[in-house]
């Protein structure tokens, strides 16, 4: 009896389940030359591609994820298998304690998925009719569908654009209507893949905002995946890397830092913009006036690299701060191939 | 049962509802599309319609006969164009072969709900419907024929098996997109047109094996001929039930064909590019 309390008391906990998920592709390999034209015709080679390779991971509700990981990582792969669009090749998935292969129907009432270079609006209409249509499609009830559309018009400022056409919209105005159109159901859980695509700096922000406020407010579980990592950073708590499949790093973005060195950047001006060798630091970019240097706090500390600075006199000014995340990140993702 | 049937007539709602702002939102261009479907529908019926005025009879039908069975053939024309051009729902093709089964994919309704429901257009689409009521009322009159409620019965189940004859006729095809993309477009589009361009051509006067091919393996007399002789109490040299046996059979065909090709599509996802070595 215990055991099986032990047991809900974990499924009512936990958002997102994969358990040793496993996704293959096949690929054609065709040679160019022209002996090989019978190979092709006849028995054309294959090669198997492991998008996901044995991939497992708990997502409590509440959390904000960020799935990153470089191009065919195998991050739209599984946003799609979690949403049920594709299924896996083996292992085990679930949603909010549904399966998405069996449960797909039940699940699409649960959880909202947008895909950043896509759009759910209806493309010659204006975006108000879209909400109308996700109104019927979703079977909402009228009241709280008002409530809940007076309250993303205010949030995501889309009062201005109500009745433009979604195919008049700008790239910014677009996904924030997508984003408006995803949530009219109120979803429990929320997939993101790359909402931040091509959006300019206060367009990002805006997202960015709203994302971190119904994480913190309404509790909603989110999983979103981008290239831009400063972006993830300051939305997720927590980072899922993926490399060739697999998840190569499960955690905080603090650790992340600690896991790769924990690098930190130091930028001097100098009065006669001469570049100096640090025994302390990497010099990695030297402009008029100042130079770059950036070093490994847990190997060399940063007094130590203070130290060795206070000898050069014609330093007038000092900036340290932490490696940007995309710095970080790069130097993992070389560090895999 | 009643839960779908109450989602369905929701979901027609909202198709409706769009249809209509579209209607009056964008009146001038609405106007000029329905204008360009009817003059589409008709130029397929008008060759036959010409022929049978100038030599009266074709293929053992009377022109006024054959004036009823292109006022069948419009009407089944209208029925598509309202229920299921809009949105590629006819031409399944394009839907799988450019991924966009996604966006089904990820609504909380049944796929086939959807396909049911997605194309409905009652005010854009239904002009050549409305011109096949004119054909089938005035052929008729000039036939002097009563048509009885059971009559009008008739007419409606024998459109709905005729529907369902090109729908599944298409999707059969249609399914060849879940594996190769590009050419299964290709191929659907020129299935359907097939049963398009043909639907108004009066079998009687071919070979019977060709009239055998002609109703069944590639249905062309089942869009027009074969129902509107059936309704017109001519006597054919199949059974009476051939319509129903067609399109239970092509139904079935397509549901199998249809529900593999998804699965392997939730296996492969959309391949569009695959074969030629580009990413899903």
């Amino acid at each position: 009896m215990q055991l099986k309390d032990q047991y809900v008391m974990q499924t009512v906990d936990i958002a997102v389940n994969i358990e040793n998920v496993t996704k293959e592709f096949k690929q054609w390999q065709r040679g160019s030359d022209i002996k090989d034209i019978v190979t092709n015709l006849l028995k054309p080679k294959t090669k198997t591609v492991k998008a996901l390779n044995d991939v497992s991971l708990k997502i409590n509700k509440g959390e904000f994820v960020a799935y990153a990981g470089a191009n065919g990582a195998g991050k739209s792969t599984t946003i799609k298998i979690l949403s049920g669009i594709m299924h896996p090749s083996y292992g085990k998935v679930s949603v909010l304690g549904l399966n998405p292969k069996v449960s797909r129907i039940e699940l699409m009432k649960r959880i909202g998925v947008v895909f950043g270079q896509r759009t759910e609006l209806w493309w010659d209409h204006p975006i108000s009719a879209s909400f109308d249509w996700k109104r019927v499609a979703w079977n909402i009830d009228k009241d709280q569908f008002k409530k809940r559309l007076d309250k993303l018009i205010e949030l995501l400022d889309l009062s201005a654009i109500l009745d433009t056409f979604a195919r008049e919209l700008s790239l910014g105005q677009r996904m924030r209507a997508d984003l408006a159109l995803m949530l009219l159901h109120n979803p429990d859980v929320i997939f993101l893949d790359e909402p931040t695509l091509g959006l300019d700096v206060l367009a990002k922000r805006h997202m960015i905002d709203y994302l971190k406020k119904i994480n913190q407010e309404d509790g909603v579980t989110i999983v979103v995946t981008s290239h831009d990592m400063d972006d993830l950073e300051e939305m997720a708590q927590r980072i899922i890397l993926l490399s060739n499949g697999q998840i190569a790093f499960d955690g905080s973005f603090d650790s992340l830092r600690e896991h790769t060195g924990n690098l930190c950047r130091i930028k001097i001006y100098t009065n006669n913009g001469h570049k100096h060798n640090l025994k302390t630091a990497k010099l990695i970019k030297s402009e008029k006036g100042f130079s770059e240097y950036q070093f490994d706090s847990q190997k060399n500390s940063i007094p130590s690299v203070l130290n060795e600075l206070s000898n050069i006199d014609s330093i007038h000014d000092i900036e340290i701060y932490k490696a940007p995340i995309e710095q970080v990140i790069a130097e993992l993702y070389t560090s895999w191939k | 049962m009643v839960a779908n049937m109450k989602r369905i007539f929701a979901l027609y709602g909202i198709s409706a509802k769009l249809d209509l702002l579209w209607f009056l939102r964008d009146t001038k261009n609405c106007v000029l599309n329905i204008m360009a479907d009817l003059v589409s529908s008709l130029s397929t019926i008008l060759a036959m319609f010409l022929l049978s005025q100038r030599f009266d009879s074709i293929g053992g039908m009377s022109s006024d006969h054959i004036l009823f069975m292109l006022g069948f053939a419009c009407l089944l024309d209208g029925l598509n164009l309202m229920f299921f051009t809009m949105n590629n729902v006819g031409y399944i093709s394009r839907i799988i072969g450019r991924g966009q089964l996604d966006h089904k994919l990820i609504q909380p309704n049944p796929i086939w709900m959807q396909l049911l429901t997605d194309g409905f257009i009652p005010f854009s689409g239904s002009s050549t419907f409305l011109c096949g009521i004119g054909l089938i009322a005035f052929s008729s009159i000039k036939l002097n024929l009563n048509l009885n409620i059971l009559d009008i019965g008739f007419l409606i189940f024998y459109l709905i098996c005729s529907v369902i004859i090109i729908f599944s006729f298409s999707y059969i095809f249609s399914c060849i997109a879940f594996y190769a993309p590009v050419a299964g477009e290709e191929v659907s589009t020129a299935a359907v047109g097939l049963l398009d361009n043909l639907k108004g051509f009066p079998l009687g006067g071919i070979p019977y094996q060709l009239q055998i091919i002609f109703t069944t393996i590639l249905p062309i007399g089942m869009t027009a001929w074969y129902p509107a002789n059936l309704l017109l109490g001519n006597k054919l040299n199949f059974t009476n039930y051939l319509l129903i046996i067609v399109t239970l059979s092509l139904l079935l065909i397509a549901t199998i064909l249809f529900r593999k090709g998804l699965k392997h599509y939730a296996t492969k996802g959309s391949i569009r590019y695959a074969d030629r070595g580009h990413r899903r």
